[in-house]
C-alpha cells in the first residue's frame, strides 16, 4: 500500500499522459490504469481539473502580483499613536493591520503591537464611548497566556487603534510542524490555551474569533493568545454603519473555525469558543481541518452532519498508521465532543476540555465519555496492570511456599482484599470530590452563559430577569440539575455583592429566605456573612450586627477551622465599630481579622490579601500609620508570595499605603509610592478613584514646594471628580475643599479664601464638613489679616478639631507647624512661636518617627528652649523633604 | 555532476546574486518605482555579474532565478524586524476589504512550500517553475537552459503548474473544496 506522496507522484506521471485525451477516450484511459484506485483516479483527476481551471497564482507574471505597497515601504511608518510611534509593519489580518510601536512620550522604553482596526462608524460618540467601554473590559484581562491589552483610541482620522504587549512567537500550526512537536507537547500547549479562554470566560469576555493564527507560541515555548473580543468591536462597528449591513458576508470571524451557529448568524456563547478550540485541537492533531469546515460560506447555516474522527482521517489522508493509533480512543471523543453542531452538547467550558486533556495524558478516564463500566474498567486495569498482576503473584507465592498453611494463605488473601477495597473506597472518595468540583464548575460556567446571554441580547440585569434567563429550560436542561437553580440564585447574590450592587444583592436575599431555610450550614453561614455586609453598605448598622452574630452562630466547625468566615466576619465587625466611631476598637479587631486571614486555609491568596488590605484602611482611619503601612505590605506579600499579578484591589491596597505615609509626614517616599500606582497601568480605574488619589498627590507636591505641579492636577482632578460624580455631590464637595488646602499650600491664600466663599452655601448643607470649613476660614484669615484675634481664633478651632480622634489631630498639628512656618518665612517670629506652642501642646506624645510633622516639632521645641538645632530631626526632615526643601534650609540656616 | 570547484563557484555565485538582488528589490520597491518588473530585476543583476567572467549563462540563469525566488521568500518571512506569523501577503491591486476570503493574495510561503514539495518529487518541474514565473524567462530561454526541446519545457510546465494549483487549493483556507 503506497503512502500518500508515492500515490500523488504517480497520480502527476499518469496525468501528463491523460493530458493528451479528451472526453470519452480519457475516461477509457482512466478506467485502464487506475482499475481498483479509486483514490489514485482521485488524485488524477484533482490535477486535471487544477490544469483545466484558469486563474490560478502561477499564470500572471509574478511582477503583477506585487505592488510596492505591500512590500515596499508602508506609509504609515513614523506616524505617531497616542504616545507611540510605528516603527515596522508586522502583518496583516482579516481585521485590520498590525504595527510595531515604540514609546516616544513618557520617558521609559516600550514596545508594543499596535492594530489599527478596519474602518467602521467613529465620529459616533457612542460608537467612541462603546469602544472606550470595551476596552476596558479587554484592558482587565491580566494571564499569563493572553496578550495584554495595554492602551488604545481613535486617531484625529477616526481611526480606532490598540496597543497590546508585543509577542515574538509564531502562529501555533506552524511551530508545532516546524519543530515536529511530538503529541504531548502539542496538547500542553493547547492546555495553556484553554486555561486563558477559560479566564477569560469568567471575566465575561469572548474571544469570538479563535484560530491558530492568533495563537503565538513565544521564544520560551509558551503560548500567548491574541485579539480577544475585538471581534465583537467590529461587529458593533459594522452594526452601526447602515451602509454595510445590507452586505452579506461582513461579519468578523474566520468561516473556517466559526461554529454552526456563528455562521448561522446567531447568538455567540462561550460554546462558540469552544468549538473552535475543538477546531484547533483537531488541526493540532491530524494537521488538517474537520471535513466540511474548508468551505462554510456565510450564507450556508451549519452545514455538516458528521465530522470524521481524527484517528480515521489521518489513517486516510496520510496514511500514517502510528498517529491514528495514538488519537484513536479518548482523543477522537474529545475533538468531537468540542465539534458537536448543538452548542450544549460541547464542554461546558474550556476548563472542562482542559480538565479531559489532563485526564487523557495521566492515563485516566475523560468525563466526555459515558459512564461505561468496561471502559473505566479498561482504564484502571491499564493504570494499574502492574500492581494488578503483582497481587495475584503474591498471593499464588505464599500458597506455593512450604510451610504455609491453607488458612494462613486465606488469611492473606483476605487481607489483599481489604486493601484492594479500601484503594476502591479511595477511588470512589476521589470521584466524589470529582463530582463535587465538577458542579461547582459547571455552576460557574452556567453562571457566564446567563450573563453572557444577557449581555448579548441587552436584557436589563436585574434580579428577575436573570433568574428567568437562568431557569430557560434551554439553559437549565444542558446541566441537568434543577437543584443547580437555588445555587445559581446563591452565587447570583455573591456576584451582585462583589459588584457593590447592595440592594440587589439585599432583595435576592430576602427572596431566598424559604430555600436558604433548607440550605445546608455552611451555605446559611455564608449567605448570612453576604447579608450582613450589603446591609451595613447600605447603613442598616442594627441589622448588620445581628446578622453577623447569626452567621457566627450558623458557621460549621470546618469554616471556623478554615478561617476565611470568621475572618470576613472580624471585618464586618470591624467596620461597625468604625462607623460608630470607636476607631480603636476597630483597629483592634481588624488586626485581629488580618491574621486570621493570614493563616485561612479555605480562601485564595487573592481574597486573603484584600482582606489584610482592608484591615489596613482601619488601622490608618484609627491614625495607626505604622500599622496600616504593615498591612499594606503584608498583603502585597502574600501577594508576591503567590504569584498574584498587580489587580485592581491591589492599586487600593497601594495607595492606602501612600496616605498612611503622606500622613506621617514621609513626604518624598508618599510621593514616590503614588507615582509607583500610576505607573502600574494607566487604563482601568474609576475616574473618581483615580482623582481622589490626583488629589492627594496635589496637596503632596504643594508641600513638597512645588505648587504649579501641585494647581493644575488638582484642578484637573476636581474637575474629573466633579462631572464623574455631580457638582452638588458630597465627593465634588469634598474634592473642592482639597484643592482649596493645596491652594493655601501652594501659597495661594487670597485665591483659596476666594474659593471657599464661592462654595460656602453648599459647605452649610453639608453638617460633616462644618469643623474642616471653619477650620479652613480662620486659617486664611489668620493668614491674610494676621492680628491676636484671628491667632487666638485658629488654635482654638483646631484644638477643637484635635479632640476629634488620631487623624484630625495629625490635620490639626500640621496646619498649626504650617502656619508657624508661614510666618517665621515672614518675619512674624511672636506669631510663628506662638503657633509652634500651640502645636506641641495639641501634639503632646502623640506624633513621634522621622516624618515631616514629628521633626518639626523636635526642631521648634529645640528653638523654642533655645538649644542648639538637633542634628537628628534635621536629618529626618531632609529625608522627609528632600536636601533642598526650603523648610530643611530655614531650619538648618536658623 | 558539477565537480567541487564549481559547486563551490556556484555558491560564492549565489550569494552574490542574491545580494544583488536583494538591494535591487529594495531599491525598486522603496523608491519610485510602482511594480516590481522580476524579469528587470534577474536580468539586471545577470548584467552586473556577466561583466565578471563567467563560464556558463545557463548555469547563471538558473542561479539568477534560484536567488530571486530566495529573495522573496526571506522577503515574505521576515517582513520588518520581527516574525508575527503567517507570513507577507503580497496583495493584488485591486484591495479588498472580505474579512472571511483573500482569494485574491498571493501567499509567497505557501507557494513556496508547494514548490518545495514539487521539488522532491520532479526537479526538473520545479526548476522550471523557478526560471518561468521567478526568473521571468521565457519558454525557448529555458529550453536553451534546460538543454531540453520547447515542447517539453511546455509539456513540464503544464504538469507543474497543475500540480501547484492542486497543491495550492487543497492547502489554503476558504479557496474552494
Amino acid at each position: 500500500m503506497s503512502t500518500v506522496a508515492e500515490r500523488r507522484l504517480r497520480a502527476l506521471r499518469l496525468m501528463r499522459a491523460a493530458l493528451d485525451l479528451t472526453g470519452a477516450a480519457r475516461s477509457a484511459w482512466l478506467d485502464e490504469h487506475c482499475a481498483d484506485d479509486a483514490e489514485l483516479r482521485a488524485e488524477i483527476e484533482r490535477l486535471l481539473a487544477a490544469d483545466a481551471a484558469e486563474a490560478g497564482v502561477l499564470d500572471r507574471p509574478l511582477g503583477d502580483q506585487i505592488t510596492r505597497g505591500a512590500v515596499g515601504v508602508d506609509p504609515r511608518i513614523g506616524r505617531h499613536l497616542g504616545p507611540y510611534v510605528l516603527t515596522d509593519l508586522l502583518g496583516r489580518g482579516g481585521m485590520g493591520v498590525v504595527y510595531r510601536g515604540e514609546r516616544a512620550q513618557g520617558g521609559f522604553a516600550q514596545v508594543v503591537a499596535i492594530k489599527l482596526l478596519r474602518a467602521g462608524a467613529h465620529d459616533d460618540v457612542l460608537a467612541a464611548q462603546r469602544f472606550a467601554r470595551e476596552r476596558q473590559i479587554l484592558g482587565r484581562l491580566q494571564h499569563p497566556h493572553i496578550a495584554r491589552l495595554l492602551d488604545g483610541g481613535i486617531d484625529d482620522d477616526g481611526q480606532p487603534w490598540y496597543a497590546m504587549e508585543h509577542v515574538q512567537g509564531e502562529a501555533l500550526l506552524d511551530w508545532a510542524m516546524r519543530t515536529q512537536a511530538s503529541l504531548q507537547q502539542r496538547l500542553r500547549l493547547l492546555m495553556q490555551v484553554c486555561d486563558a479562554v477559560h479566564y477569560a470566560h469568567q471575566n465575561l469576555v469572548l474571544h469570538r474569533d479563535l484560530k491558530p493564527a492568533n495563537i503565538l507560541v513565544d521564544v520560551a515555548g509558551e503560548t500567548k493568545l491574541l485579539d480577544f473580543g475585538i471581534a465583537k468591536l467590529l461587529d458593533d462597528a459594522v452594526q452601526d454603519d447602515v451602509a454595510t449591513q445590507t452586505r452579506t458576508g461582513q461579519r468578523a470571524f474566520t468561516p473556517a473555525y466559526a461554529a454552526p451557529e456563528q455562521v448561522a448568524g446567531g447568538a455567540v456563547s462561550t460554546a462558540t469558543d469552544l468549538y473552535a478550540l475543538g477546531v484547533i485541537l483537531y488541526e493540532l492533531l491530524t494537521g488538517l481541518r474537520p471535513s466540511g469546515n474548508a468551505s462554510v460560506l456565510p450564507s450556508v447555516a451549519g452545514a455538516t452532519t458528521s465530522t470524521e474522527a481524527p484517528s480515521r482521517r489521518v489513517l486516510r489522508e496520510h496514511g500514517d498508521r502510528r498517529r491514528a493509533a495514538a488519537l484513536r480512543g479518548d482523543l477522537d471523543v474529545i475533538a468531537l465532543t468540542c465539534l458537536q453542531q448543538e452548542p450544549e452538547r460541547r464542554y461546558t467550558s474550556a476548563a472542562a476540555l482542559k480538565r479531559d486533556l489532563e485526564r487523557h495524558l495521566a492515563g485516566l478516564p475523560i468525563e466526555a465519555r459515558g459512564d461505561s463500566l468496561s471502559y473505566r474498567v479498561a482504564k484502571f486495569l491499564r493504570r494499574h496492570r502492574y500492581a494488578v498482576a503483582a497481587a495475584s503473584i503474591a498471593l499464588v507465592a505464599v500458597i506455593a511456599a512450604a510451610g504455609y498453611s491453607l488458612q494462613q494463605a486465606q488469611r492473606a488473601e483476605r487481607a489483599s482484599q481489604q486493601a484492594i477495597a479500601a484503594a476502591a473506597t479511595a477511588q470512589r472518595e476521589r470521584d466524589a470530590a470529582l463530582d463535587e468540583a465538577r458542579r461547582q464548575e459547571t455552576l460557574r460556567e452556567h453562571f457566564v452563559a446567563v450573563l453572557n446571554r444577557a449581555a448579548e441580547s441587552d436584557t436589563p440585569i436585574t434580579p428577575g430577569a436573570l433568574l428567568d434567563l437562568a431557569a430557560d429550560p434551554g439553559l437549565l436542561g444542558a446541566f441537568g440539575d434543577p437543584g443547580m437553580h437555588s445555587a445559581l440564585q446563591l452565587a447570583l447574590v455573591e456576584l451582585f455583592a462583589q459588584r457593590d450592587d447592595y440592594q440587589r444583592a439585599l432583595d435576592l436575599l430576602e427572596q431566598l429566605d424559604g430555600v436558604l431555610a433548607n440550605a445546608p450550614q455552611r451555605t446559611r453561614a455564608k449567605a448570612g456573612a453576604t447579608r450582613a455586609l450589603a446591609l451595613l453598605r447600605l447603613g442598616r448598622m442594627d441589622e448588620a450586627a445581628s446578622w453577623i452574630d447569626r452567621a457566627a452562630a450558623e458557621a460549621t466547625e470546618d469554616q471556623r477551622a478554615g478561617g476565611m468566615l470568621p475572618a470576613d466576619l472580624d471585618m464586618l465587625r470591624a467596620q461597625l465599630l468604625r462607623a460608630r466611631g470607636d476607631l480603636a476598637a476597630a483597629a483592634a479587631t481588624a488586626r485581629a481579622a488580618a491574621d486570621q486571614a493570614e493563616t485561612a486555609t479555605d480562601g485564595t491568596a487573592l481574597s486573603r490579601g484584600h482582606l489584610i488590605g482592608s484591615a489596613g484602611t482601619s488601622l490608618l482611619l484609627a491614625g495607626d500609620l505604622d500599622g496600616a503601612i504593615a498591612m499594606a505590605d503584608r498583603a502585597e506579600a502574600l501577594w508576591k508570595a503567590d504569584g498574584v499579578s498587580a489587580n485592581i484591589a491591589s492599586r487600593s491596597n497601594a495607595a492606602n499605603r501612600a496616605n498612611a505615609l503622606f500622613l506621617r509626614g514621609d513626604l518624598r517616599a508618599a510621593l514616590a509610592a503614588f507615582e509607583a500606582i500610576d505607573a502600574r497601568n494607566g487604563t482601568t480605574e474609576s475616574p473618581p478613584a483615580r482623582a481622589a488619589r490626583d488629589l492627594t498627590r496635589a496637596k503632596l507636591l504643594a508641600l513638597l514646594d512645588r505648587p504649579a505641579a501641585a494647581l493644575s492636577l488638582a484642578d484637573a482632578a476636581v474637575r474629573v471628580m466633579c462631572d464623574s460624580t455631580g457638582a452638588t455631590s458630597v465627593e465634588c464637595l469634598r474634592a473642592r475643599l482639597a484643592t482649596i488646602d493645596t491652594r493655601y499650600y501652594a501659597g495661594e491664600p487670597k485665591q483659596a479664601q476666594a474659593e471657599l466663599a464661592r462654595i460656602g452655601d453648599a459647605l452649610a448643607a453639608q453638617p460633616p464638613l462644618a469643623a474642616a470649613v471653619a477650620a479652613f476660614e480662620r486659617v486664611l484669615r489668620l493668614q491674610l489679616a494676621p492680628d491676636e484675634a484671628a491667632l487666638a481664633a485658629v488654635v482654638e478651632q483646631l484644638s477643637t478639631n484635635a479632640k476629634a480622634g488620631a487623624l484630625p489631630r495629625r490635620n490639626a498639628v500640621r496646619a498649626l507647624l504650617m502656619l508657624a512656618e508661614i510666618f517665621a518665612r515672614r518675619s512674624m517670629p511672636d506669631l510663628a512661636w506662638k503657633l509652634a506652642r500651640a502645636a506641641l501642646d495639641t501634639a503632646g506624645d502623640a506624633i513621634a518617627g522621622e516624618g515631616m510633622d514629628a521633626s518639626l516639632l523636635a526642631l521648634w521645641r529645640a528653638r523654642l528652649d533655645a538649644a542648639p538645632v538637633p542634628a537628628a530631626p534635621l536629618a529626618a526632615l531632609a529625608r522627609a523633604l528632600g536636601d533642598t526643601h526650603p523648610l530643611v534650609r530655614a531650619h538648618a540656616e536658623y | 555532476m558539477m565537480s567541487e570547484s564549481t559547486a563551490i563557484e556556484s555558491a560564492q555565485l549565489f550569494e552574490r546574486l542574491y545580494d544583488d538582488l536583494r538591494r535591487i528589490a529594495h531599491r525598486h520597491l522603496g523608491g519610485g518605482g510602482a511594480t516590481l518588473q522580476t524579469t528587470g530585476l534577474v536580468h539586471e543583476a545577470y548584467l552586473k555579474l556577466s561583466r565578471t567572467a563567467v563560464a556558463d549563462e545557463a548555469h547563471l540563469l538558473n542561479l539568477a532565478s534560484r536567488a530571486m525566488r530566495q529573495v522573496l521568500v526571506d522577503l515574505a518571512r521576515s517582513r520588518g524586524r520581527d516574525k508575527r506569523g503567517g507570513g507577507l501577503r503580497l496583495e493584488t491591486l485591486v484591495e479588498r476589504d472580505a474579512p472571511a476570503a483573500e482569494v485574491d493574495a498571493l501567499d509567497v510561503l505557501a507557494l513556496e512550500q508547494s514548490l518545495v514539495r514539487l521539488e522532491q518529487a520532479e526537479p526538473r518541474l520545479a526548476r522550471v517553475v523557478e526560471l518561468h514565473f521567478y526568473g521571468g524567462l521565457s519558454f525557448p530561454e529555458i529550453s536553451r537552459v534546460l538543454q531540453v526541446t520547447e515542447r517539453t519545457v511546455f509539456r513540464d510546465w503544464r504538469a507543474a503548474r497543475a500540480m501547484i494549483h492542486a497543491d495550492l487549493v487543497r492547502t489554503t483556507p476558504g479557496a474552494g473544496a
